[in-house]
């Protein structure tokens, strides 16, 4: 047997999912998250699997551990080594306050993550040519190991030297000196982590890794240790922010890259959906308790930065290019000075929305949808629990309709329109600012209340379709089940595009190739699931921010540059005649691995058409008034049905709700399929 | 003469029929169009970011985007840097009463960059355009950003000009695009009269680019909710922005304090220094800041215009009002801003008015005042300069004439609660990001051969001030530098018996070691810096480092010295506990331990408590 099993563990859930390839078999579970120690909520949810570990070929891993550390500050105690004059450069940053905080005289920064003590200068330095102008005081290095470790209790080192992207002697020198001295303590160093230039943002990249290394790597050995325990002996992934997942060994190397993977997974399932339903377009819409995450599929291909913030941390490292906005099911709805705001507070799954019946006094987005009637209180969450309906609509009316002389119905009507305002606002940024039209896109809903709200996004902006997959709620692990192996290499090169000669650059991109291909089959990656792709980044000179073009198959440097003007001729509107910077040469080997196929559902028997479970009453957006919804039921729904607005399909987890003037048609897969229809 | 300058108003056409229609718009329509236009302004601030070719415009966000509705009110705006808020709003109503929108039809944009109407200089012309709605002109889109050389007198940065007419081409609200064709004869003039006319036209492209977005936006959201509903909701939101500021003004003290600092010099008498003088009432009516008491005009290019004086004095009301609000013009309705014409903070024909650095001092000047009425809610001073260096030439490696601002990070001024902050932009363009070593080390002939945290900088107080930066540039080959700095011959403040830190300086060194070193400099001097704390630097003659243009060669060195933030209330109050942090992490000395805060350190640097309390006592 070679099961495939992934486990994401998120802020409130552990979702685990197994798939068994020979069968098509899909298993998913659900578990409390185990703050104290989450190895365990891991192992309880591959218990509740009821799946042989010994039977299970590949496990992908999701979680919040480097994320979560860096946020709560429980990393461990880090020690910089950098240039002498130069120990202060991770605490002054490039002296910006953040955009949205530049009014405010009472902002103050977090504090400083490695205080002034624990960064410690040596004497050692390049020139922008990676030149050697100072060499390397090896015995510095040494005083200042010692001070750090035995002196000051560093637990872990980071090291970054100016220029070091250019040349990495003195780093790696000062790693092999440290690891001599102290084989305990972890070195992050800059250059084996980012090969980009400008110096605050990798030190921060390098101070982040060595920050949360020692604790995510017991956590991965525990992991490692109590999976083998109970038979488990396949391959263990993590999934990285930039999609795709690394081995576990490396993961807790460079764990700054697993910083963003807790909406990869949701990502990868789009990009996996996209290739299997031939969508190649999508916007892909998560939305959850507390927030929404909106991200570009383009031509097959997830958007991607190579730029990410934690806090008020830069990260250089490949993430997903997603638009986040405060807005989610958990929204507080407030009137403040007679106009009705909405989020980004969120009332959580503690206390959350008034209708829970848990301590929630604010009225959120889930009490006005209940009191609009999409959601039936006596079958939330499969029944599983009771929603106080007279005490939402109380909040609402006496928090809302009254301060704002309104109507109970209009306030409800108002929070999904503020709601949808923002969200709009949100998918604009990433399409139509992009030279992208939404109205070629089809639109990828789901997370807990993403079936509920985003056919109505969906209408807004006139996108083709609104899909709603199978199982919405927990389509992000199902998502980690799609994982590649991906494995990034690269190199910054720094040249002008004249001064570059197309045998050299093939050169360097060969060395790069080898590694990547030695790197795979290290991974068990036959050679037929071996996949290279080489890209490099550049940019107009004197331009900050670089633009990633693939090189595959590029024969000549004319070539190159045609292709970054095109590149930014999509992106931007407009290609320069200014000379052209070759940044850095990315490498990225891919090991495919077999994946599930979308589970079909069997087409109806006969003619009629589904049966509704009953009508209700409730809001249509289309007609601008109430109407009487047809409810069904999903799972009586079959292949090639087809269900007219407004209705709404009830699951066990979601509730999916659509307007008179649109349509939903089930395909194969048991996807609902939402359009607009001719007014009905 | 109308020695107050209100802002002029624009007819009245609509306000009144709108005033009675906003009843009628629910409270969530009014919110959804809000969110709607200021999300306009952010798209156009994108798509200007996204397509500038010039990195003043794309990585210092030297620029402001406003949208307004016909009767000019300020409905939503996009700040680069906090010196921008609403500086549109004065150039668009004056360009107004000039009658240069008489005409404005769609696609049109209108062009104006004299000084005195925009409230700024030459290089930050303001770009307008109008939107419509059957046919009615019902908004406009205005831009404005800084161009990289408009033709004034010396490329990079203007220091001593004595007339307006040294600080390039003006352009007096031209309409350079008609029904979206280019007005090529404008363009042409405005290309002979560039050092950079290939960027300058790229950036105008942006800017028209961004105002194209922002009036197609507002044409959409009128035909989706038709002009009743939309202007209803704006005078709705305008009303509210007015409330909100008034609530939090009722909260304030009132009454009428006074302040004064000092600049420097105006860049051509370098040995006088300029007075400024504030004197800000709140009152039942609001805010008014008046500028009266301030020097008149002088002859360097130090004067302002006073629409930046206006948004000097929006920052500081907007801090303590509605901080955390998308901007609108309701919001202003309570401030007031007073400047005789012919006062430094109103510039009139033809005096110069270049270098801005008058809003810089201004708006600590009002801080000041206002720390007078309420210490438990103002900083004290920061370290009250922008601090830059700028390099000029042709960069070796593009071959091509740059022009790159290295500004230094400041401390900010010690709170009644806090320490202040470290290393920051000065609050005017506290935005902004600084220059990578090894971004700068790569593009010019210059080697940082330090960059850190200034020890002792911070003002000494219970609360210390933040520490300002030392950064050491080093040439490596001959180019052109110039520095700025205009509040290196006085000191900031601390407050509540706090002090202010050391002075910001500029140190020139020249490498001496070169046999022609004197002819190049044209000054015999070693050390050159702008006060005497530094270096045993006591010949009067060897002042002004702050105000320094010229060519450096090999070996040649220029060092900055920010200023720290002042300190709140007394430093034998501060926790010696925190003082001996401050020695461990190298911010003071323990010379200043012991001298600054009478706390005294062994050699393990543990408290000397008998020691401690004997100097405390």
């Amino acid at each position: 047997m070679s099961y495939r099993l992934a486990v994401d563990i998120g802020g409130t859930f552990v979702d685990a999912i197994v798939f068994n390839p020979e069968t098509g078999a899909l298993r998913l579970e659900k578990d409390f998250t185990t703050p104290d120690d989450a190895s365990r909520g891991v192992l309880s949810a591959i218990e509740r699997l009821e799946v042989r570990l010994a039977e299970v070929e590949t496990f992908v891993h999701g979680t919040t551990l480097g994320l979560n550390t860096v946020l709560e500050r429980t990393g461990a105690p880090t020690g910089i080594i950098t240039n002498e004059g130069f120990e202060d450069i991770f605490e002054m940053g490039r002296y910006d306050r953040p955009r949205e905080k530049m009014y405010m005289l009472t902002y103050d920064d977090p504090p400083v993550l490695v205080r002034k003590r624990y960064r410690l200068g040596v004497p050692c330095r390049l020139n922008a040519q990676g030149d050697e102008l100072v060499p390397l005081d090896e015995d510095a290095v040494r005083a200042v190991a010692k001070r750090l470790v035995e002196e000051l209790g560093r637990t872990s080192i980071a090291v970054c030297y100016l220029h070091a992207y250019r040349n990495p002697e003195h780093e790696q020198r000062t790693k092999a000196i440290v690891e001599e001295m102290y084989p305990d303590v972890p070195v992050s160093v800059s250059s084996d982590i980012v090969r980009e230039y400008r110096e605050y943002e990798r030190t921060s990249t390098t101070v982040v890794n060595a920050y949360v290394k020692p604790i995510f790597r017991t956590y991965i050995a525990r992991l490692e240790e109590n999976l083998a325990r109970a038979g488990f002996d396949g391959a263990f992934y993590v999934t990285r922010s930039g999609g795709g997942a690394l081995r576990a060994h490396d993961s807790a190397e460079v764990p700054v890259h697993t910083i963003f993977s807790g909406p990869a997974g949701g990502l990868i399932g789009a990009v996996a959906l996209s290739e299997l339903t031939g969508r190649p377009d999508l916007i892909a819409v998560d939305m959850g308790g507390t927030s929404t995450d909106a991200c570009v599929v383009h031509g097959g291909a997830p958007s991607l930065k190579y730029e990410a913030a934690l806090e008020r941390l830069p990260l250089m490292i490949p993430t997903y290019d997603i638009n986040t906005i405060g807005a989610g099911g958990g929204s507080i709805a407030r009137a403040e000075d007679g106009l009705l705001r909405v989020g980004p507070q969120s009332a959580g799954a503690s206390p959350g929305p008034v209708c829970y019946a848990r301590g929630g006094t604010a009225p959120t987005f889930t009490d006005a949808a209940l009191t609009m009637g999409y959601l039936d209180p006596a079958r939330f969450l499969g029944g599983a629990m009771t929603l106080d309906a007279a005490t939402a609509e109380a909040a609402i009316k006496t928090q809302i309709a009254d301060p704002l002389d309104l109507s109970v119905a209009d306030a409800c009507r108002g929070i999904f329109e503020v709601l949808l305002a923002k969200t709009v606002s949100a998918v604009r940024e990433i399409t139509v600012e992009a030279g992208l039209d939404p109205r070629e896109f089809a639109m990828l809903a789901f997370g807990g209340a993403g079936p509920m709200f985003v056919p109505l996004v969906g209408r807004e902006l006139g996108v083709k379709e609104v899909i709603v997959p199978q199982a919405p709620s927990v389509f992000s692990a199902w998502g980690m089940l799609m994982t590649d192996i991906v494995q990034e290499y690269g190199q910054t090169v720094l040249t002008l595009l004249d001064d570059l000669d197309m045998a050299g650059l093939a050169d360097a991109t060969r060395q790069l190739e080898s590694q990547a291909q030695a790197g795979l089959t290290d991974g068990g990656f036959a050679a037929d699931r071996q996949l290279i792709e080489r890209a490099a980044e550049m940019r107009y000179f004197g331009q900050e921010h670089s633009l990633e073009v693939s090189i595959d198959g590029v024969l000549s440097i004319e070539e190159l540059r045609t292709r970054f003007d095109e590149a930014h001729r999509r992106r931007y509107g407009h290609a320069m005649e200014d000379p052209v910077q070759l940044v850095n040469l990315r490498v990225r080997g891919i090991g495919r691995e077999s994946k599930p196929e979308l589970p079909k559902v069997p087409a109806r028997a006969g003619k009629a058409g589904p049966v509704p479970t009953g009508t209700r009453q409730a809001y249509c957006f289309a007609r601008g008034g109430d109407a009487a919804f047809r409810v069904y039921d999903r799972n009586d729904l079959r292949h090639g049905d087809v269900v007219a607005g407004p209705a709404i399909v009830e699951e066990a987890t979601t509730t999916i709700v659509f307007f008179s003037d649109q349509a939903a048609r089930v395909d194969e897969f048991g996807q609902l399929v939402i359009s607009r229809e001719v007014q009905a | 003469m109308n020695p107050r300058n209100d802002i002029p108003h624009a007819p009245e056409t609509t306000a009144a029929r709108a005033q009675q229609e906003h009843r009628a718009v629910d409270a969530a329509t009014v919110e959804v169009i809000r969110h709607y236009l200021v999300s306009a302004a952010s798209e156009m601030e994108r798509t200007l970011v996204r397509t500038a070719y010039s990195t003043i415009i794309y990585e210092i966000n030297d620029f402001g985007l406003s949208i307004f509705d016909r009767d000019l009110n300020l409905l939503a705006d996009s700040t680069g840097l906090p010196v921008f808020l609403g500086a549109n709003e004065y150039a668009v109503k004056k360009t107004f009463e000039l009658g240069c929108f008489d005409d404005l039809g769609p696609g049109d944009v209108v062009m104006m960059n004299v000084p005195y109407i925009t409230g700024a200089h030459t290089n930050d012309g303001v770009l307008v355009s109008g939107a419509f709605h059957d046919g009615n002109l019902v908004a406009y889109t205005c831009v404005r950003a800084h161009w990289t050389d408009i033709g004034g007198k010396d490329p990079g940065y203007i220091l001593d000009s004595t007339s307006i007419h040294q600080e390039g081409l003006m352009i007096p609200g031209i309409k350079i695009f008609e029904a979206g064709e280019p007005n090529e004869a404008v363009l042409k003039i405005m290309r002979a009269n560039s050092r950079a006319p290939v960027t300058i036209m790229g950036d105008m492209n942006a800017e028209v680019a961004s105002l194209r977005i922002g009036c197609q936006r507002i044409e959409e959201l009128y035909a989706k909710y038709g002009e009743a509903t939309v202007e209803g909701a704006i005078s709705r939101f305008l009303d509210v922005g007015e409330e909100q500021a008034r609530a939090a003004l009722k909260d304030l003290p009132k009454g009428r304090w006074e302040a004064e600092n000092w600049m420097d010099n105006d860049g051509v008498d370098l040995d006088r220094l300029v007075r400024v003088h504030v004197a800000v009432t709140i009152d039942d009516d609001g805010m008014t800041v008046d500028f009266t008491g301030s020097d008149d005009k002088v002859r360097g290019p130090i004067n302002l215009a006073i629409g930046m004086t206006q948004a000097t004095c929006r920052i500081v009301f907007k801090s303590l009002t509605t901080p955390h609000e998308p901007t609108n013009g309701g919001q202003f309705r309570p401030l007031k801003v007073i400047a005789p014409e012919g006062n430094l903070f109103h510039a009139v024909y033809p005096s110069p008015v270049f270098t801005i650095w008058a809003s810089v001092i201004g708006m600590e000047t009002i801080y000041k005042a206002l720390a007078e009425a309420m210490p438990e809610a103002i900083p004290a001073s920061s370290g009250g300069d922008l601090g830059d260096p700028g390099f000029y030439g042709v960069e070796p490696y593009t071959r091509r004439q740059v022009w790159h601002q290295t500004n230094a990070g400041v401390g900010w001024g010690a709170r009644v609660d806090c320490d202040g902050m470290n290393a920051v932009h000065h609050i005017s363009q506290c935005t902004l990001k600084n220059v990578p070593v090894e971004v700068l080390e790569s593009r010019l002939p210059v080697m940082v051969t330090r960059s850190g945290l200034r020890q002792d900088s911070g003002g000494p107080g219970r609360n210390r001030g933040g520490l300002g930066t030392v950064r050491n540039f080093h040439f490596l080959d001959s180019f052109g530098a110039l520095t700025i700095l205009k509040k290196s011959k006085t000191p900031g403040w601390g407050l509540e018996g706090g002090e202010p830190g050391p002075k910001n300086v500029a140190i020139l060194k020249p490498n001496t070691d070169d046999p022609d070193w004197k002819e190049r400099w044209q000054r015999d001097v070693i050390v050159y810096s702008d006060n005497d704390a530094v270096w045993g630097n006591t010949d009067p003659a060897r002042k002004h480092a702050g105000m320094y243009r010229g060519e450096f060669g090999p070996g040649d060195e220029i060092l900055y010295l920010a200023a720290g933030g002042g300190g709140y209330g007394k430093p034998f109050e501060r926790d010696p506990e925190s003082v001996r942090d401050d020695v461990v992490d190298g911010y003071v000395s323990r010379a200043a331990a012991l001298a600054d805060y009478g706390v005294a350190l062994t050699d393990e640097l543990e408290i000397d408590w008998n020691e401690t309390k004997r100097l405390r006592a």
